[in-house]
């Protein structure tokens, strides 16, 4: 387990966008009525948000990014880092964050790169990010996640077409002396590397002339091969043994006791799965924020988009102690512990 | 965390429970994937009461090897053993 703190760096400001275009869970009449309430209960999503036409993961991010420069009043002159973490890319080739620094008018001096991450990509690309400006090799960041999932999915796969939504969150970092550490810890299991999974498309499995044929895999699950496969027993299983003991070890590692931190973020994973967990670590459901119920799962946008839904008002009123906590595909999971003061955060932004 | 003492009419009443229409009563003999109201939603409801009640994983394997609630109880106990 990868536990580590990094000083003397600020979350300065938190953007997010959805797509205007709402489709409600209600409406999926790919399955019975019967099996739409229990979805429903169990997965606690009632609506998501998909892109209605061609837009890209690059088209959101720079709405949300234009703004949260503008608002806190940066120079896109200082802007030396920019870091898009999803698995949703404009191209394969090359990384969409290059393209991103280019549309948004960033410096020859920013570097950029992408991370192919998906759950647990808030909390790791913070990670990255504010490695970076910790070892002053930036001042000032832009770190990027979201992904446009609905391209991916085959709407007749009822294991996964109620449950993803697209998003894209903007978070800009600084470097700024003497701000309280963030601690972290991070892990990975490739053991379970086909829970979450697009077979075809890469190098191993190139796309032929089998890759958009779709199968039946079971009853209510069509899906070709280019479209995201996900096995929810295992993710289930995997996030109830690995979560809560990751979260208990970070908190035990930065001596914090769990009655210090104001708010727990965690990713919106499905309401059965989270409240398990959140019953698991004895937390006080005030203290849990959910955004699933009108967003979905938004992939690695989960925390950022729940902190814009649902946490604008009470974290303006002071510095206030976060955990966030990502885990899914990969297997790759993690958790920090921040302090936000004085964070601007915006009111959610819709892609039109 | 020390798991429950639970026999197994009470694991069939917690079992049942995971249902909302229950008729006929289940019996430990009930071959729950026969049952119209199972299925891979109520599968996690199944993974989450043993992950809180008993402490232990129940993953796909031990679900494609049980056939009745009993099977499933036995599953459990040999995990606690």
């Amino acid at each position: 387990m990868a536990i580590f703190s990094l000083h003397n760096v600020r979350i300065a400001g938190i953007s997010a966008i959805v797509p205007a275009n709402e489709i409600s869970n209600r409406d999926y009449e790919w399955i019975s009525a019967q099996d739409r309430e229990l979805l429903i209960r169990t997965t606690g999503i009632e609506s998501r948000r998909m892109v209605d036409g061609p837009a890209t993961v690059s088209d959101l991010s720079l709405v949300a990014a234009e703004k949260l420069i503008s608002e806190l009043g940066w120079d896109k002159s200082e802007i030396d880092l920019l870091v898009l973490i999803t698995q949703s890319p404009d191209y394969i080739v090359p990384a969409t964050s290059i393209i991103l620094q280019e549309r948004l008018g960033l410096s020859k001096r920013c570097m950029a790169f992408d991370v192919n991450l998906g759950c647990s990509g808030y909390v790791y690309g913070l990670s990255i990010v504010g490695s970076m400006i910790s070892s002053g090799a930036a001042k000032k960041a832009l770190m990027i996640v979201g992904d446009i999932s609905s391209k991916g999915i085959n709407p007749k796969d009822k294991s996964a077409a109620p449950l993803f939504s697209d998003a894209a969150a903007v978070t800009a970092l600084e470097y700024s002396e003497g701000c309280p550490p963030a601690g972290f810890s991070l892990q990975s299991d490739g053991k379970g590397y086909e829970a979450i999974m697009i077979r075809d498309g890469g190098i191993r499995n190139p796309v032929s002339e089998k890759t958009l044929v779709e199968e039946e895999v079971e009853k209510g699950i069509i899906r070709n091969r280019r479209q995201i496969a996900l096995n929810g027993m295992d993710i289930f299983n995997f996030s109830l043994r690995e979560v809560a003991p990751n979260i208990e070890g970070m908190l035990s590692a930065f001596s914090t006791e769990k009655e210090e931190v104001d708010f727990w973020v965690f990713h919106q994973a499905n309401l059965l799965m989270n409240e398990t967990i959140r019953k698991k670590l004895k937390l006080p459901d005030t203290k849990v924020p959910y955004s699933l119920q009108k967003y979905g799962n938004t992939s690695s946008a989960t925390i950022p988009v729940t902190i814009v839904s649902n946490l604008r008002e009470q974290l303006s009123a002071g510095p206030a102690k976060l955990v966030f906590s990502g885990f899914g595909v990969g297997l790759s999971w993690g958790s920090c512990i921040v302090t936000l003061e004085n964070t601007l955060i915006l009111p959610m932004l819709e892609w039109i | 965390m020390k798991p429950p003492e639970m026999d197994i009419n009470e694991f069939t009443e917690k079992f049942e429970s995971l249902f909302e229409d229950v008729s006929p009563r289940f019996t430990p003999a009930t071959s729950f994937k026969e049952l119209s109201g199972w299925n891979s939603l109520r599968a996690l409801y199944l993974i989450a009461m043993v992950d809180a009640d008993f402490g232990v994983s129940f993953d796909t394997n031990d679900l494609r090897n049980s056939r009745t609630i009993e099977d499933v109880f036995r599953n459990i106990q040999n995990k606690l053993s």
